[in-house]
């Protein structure tokens, strides 16, 4: 600029405005037309934090109607100050928010918060994500029985895992529904989940502990031998039959994407 | 990977000289189950920048009946430093991907070295700020490999230092990069109210012949400290002053697509075909003239170029 201003300055200055410095923080005077320059910026504050909160609330919609409106603003206040979006895109905004709420002492009365955040997180990130048509359960009709335990199963790209402690399963659903919470147990009762799309909708799977560790193996690279063992570690896995009642639901489902077998054409 | 572009969307490609409508997600349903008489849909390809999932399902459903414009908010052209070449090139797929008959982003800024606003902010209109824009454009219409359009923001806030008046500045815009120009007379309207100018000078002044959009929105007016502001957040109907400014503008340049945006608090899809109705009335001459396309011209024809393409 002419004065000696520049671009980068005013950019700089501006950003520092936005997180509540005052009109000084610009290297330049604003015109006072009608209503203090102060005042003028507080329409942009309040656009950023609007704008933010509201995309934030779009993909926490169940975190916001447990805490209220109220507490929730006072949240997304505190997070947005030091958790700007790192791209234009808002789709996947908030991916640091279920870490931010297990910190955020004033939320620490719901300690099943994070986790509610966590499914909310994962129930956008399956809805978004590729498109992909599911394995046939078909193909697997020419293995050898010697080679089912080589079998690599790929998991569908809208695969996400929720393992929480508490019930965060049956919260969010009925949270959606509208129903009481007041009969919902938190003792001793956490819940898994897979959550999918082999279409557009986004289904949910309940998982114990040992089927939850068999899909995760799967979806790590093991073969069929490898995660089922893994999965047995668990009480409520027993290899001689949980393997097949798993594989055949999960196939059923739509879980898989694609299935290998080394050195073979299946 | 993005999937190929369907077949029949090629034939649909111009934007025609009549009302569109910003498109919202809770609507697609309703308009795929009514298929409403409607010129052609805006969507902000921001939330369209995934691959899969129903929105998209609904967009190609969507985009294969009706003329599609992307109006990009996020690209930031005016920061200082380089593009955001990964959001540039989000953007290339999805114009591969719908085969949009305009593309259109803002004189604005919305990030800060790797900080994003959500926001359209404004810039002092300095040659350095010219320069920055004229780099940034020819950049985005490199990648694109096709002209962009680029709209008038609103604005609260003034500079006591300023080297042009927005009209020039876009106009050198125009003719340094070759784009077109989206035009949002409710931007315009809000900016001269909320920084004593004057909307007719403004319209008389902008370059009508880079004109290929406008743009018509709702604002509210508050009363902070005793001072009134005008801000928009396209949550109402198009107000009446707006509406005259927009009679005004094609009586001298005749008919430009303009589309209604409506994004916040957004009513039923009907409220928004009602006020693309009134926008078709006025862009056939309107209510009195029931007259053919460009009847309006020649009120003050040597005051505005004449619109070509």
């Amino acid at each position: 600029m002419d004065n000696g201003l520049e671009l980068k300055d005013f950019q700089a200055g501006f950003s520092r405005v936005l997180g509540g410095a005052p009109t000084t923080a610009l290297p330049m005077p604003l015109r006072d037309f009608g209503m203090p320059a102060e005042r003028r910026l507080d329409v942009y504050r309040n656009n950023v934090h609007l704008s933010l909160r509201e995309a934030l609330a779009a993909n926490f919609p169940i975190v916001q109607q447990l805490v209220g409106e109220a507490f929730f603003s006072a949240v997304a206040q505190v997070f947005l100050k030091t958790h700007l979006p790192d791209q234009a895109g808002l789709i996947g905004f908030g991916k640091a928010f279920p870490d931010f709420l297990e910190g955020f002492e004033p939320a620490q009365s719901l300690p099943y918060l994070p986790d509610v955040a966590r499914f909310e997180w994962a129930w956008i990130c399956t809805a978004k994500s590729a498109n992909a048509v599911t394995l046939k359960p078909e193909r697997l009709g020419r293995v050898t029985p010697d080679r089912i335990a080589d079998l690599q199963f790929i998991l569908h790209p809208s695969c996400r895992f929720v393992s929480s402690q508490f019930p965060v399963v049956s919260l969010w659903n009925r949270s959606v529904a509208g129903e009481d919470l007041a009969g919902l147990s938190f003792e001793n009762n956490g819940e898994n989940v897979v959550l999918f799309r082999p279409h557009f909708d986004v289904l949910q799977r309940s998982l114990g502990l040992g089927g939850l560790a068999f899909l995760k193996a799967l979806g790590e690279g093991l073969a069929l031998g490898g995660a089922a063992e893994r999965a047995a570690t668990y009480d409520d896995f027993d290899i001689e039959h949980s393997v097949e009642t798993e594989l055949a639901a999960a196939l059923g489902a739509g879980l898989f994407l694609d299935v290998k077998l080394p050195g073979a054409v299946i | 990977m993005f999937p190929r572009p369907h077949q029949s969307f090629r034939a649909l490609d111009p934007i025609p000289a009549r009302a569109g409508i910003g498109l919202k997600g809770e609507h697609m349903d309703d308009v795929l189950e009514t298929r409403p008489d409607l010129g052609w849909f805006e969507v902000h390809p921001e939330n369209y920048m995934n691959s899969g999932g129903i929105l998209h399902d609904r967009l190609e459903k969507i985009r294969a009946l009706y003329p599609l414009s992307l109006h990009g908010v996020g690209l930031s052209l005016g920061t200082y430093g380089p593009l955001d070449r990964t959001h540039l090139l989000r953007l290339k797929e999805l114009e591969e991907r719908y085969q949009p008959g305009l593309v259109s982003e803002h004189l604005a800024w919305c990030r800060y070295e790797d900080k994003h606003f959500n926001d359209l902010l404004p810039l002092p209109l300095t040659q350095e700020a010219l320069d920055v824009m004229i780099a940034h454009v020819d950049e985005m219409q490199d990648v694109l490999g096709r002209q962009v359009l680029i709209e008038n923001p609103s604005s609260y806030i003034s500079f006591d230092h300023v080297e042009m008046n927005e009209p020039e500045f876009l106009a050198a815009l125009a003719y340094q990069t070759g784009c077109g120009l989206l035009l949002d007379i409710n931007n315009v309207y809000v900016s001269a109210q909320n920084h004593g100018f004057d909307a007719v000078d403004y319209l008389r002044n902008f370059p009508a012949a880079s004109v290929q959009e406008i743009h018509l929105a709702g604002h509210a007016l508050e009363v902070r400290d005793g001072h009134k502001i005008r801000i928009d957040d396209h949550g109402s109907e198009v107000s009446q002053e707006v509406w005259q400014l927009y009679r005004f503008y094609l009586q001298q340049v005749g008919p430009v697509p303009t589309l209604i945006e409506w994004d916040t608090n957004v009513p039923a899809l009907s409220v928004l075909l009602e006020q693309a109705a009134l926008a078709d009335v006025e862009l056939n001459g309107g209510p009195l003239m029931g007259a053919p396309h460009g009847a309006g011209h020649g009120v003050f024809p040597s005051l505005f170029g004449g619109r070509h393409g």
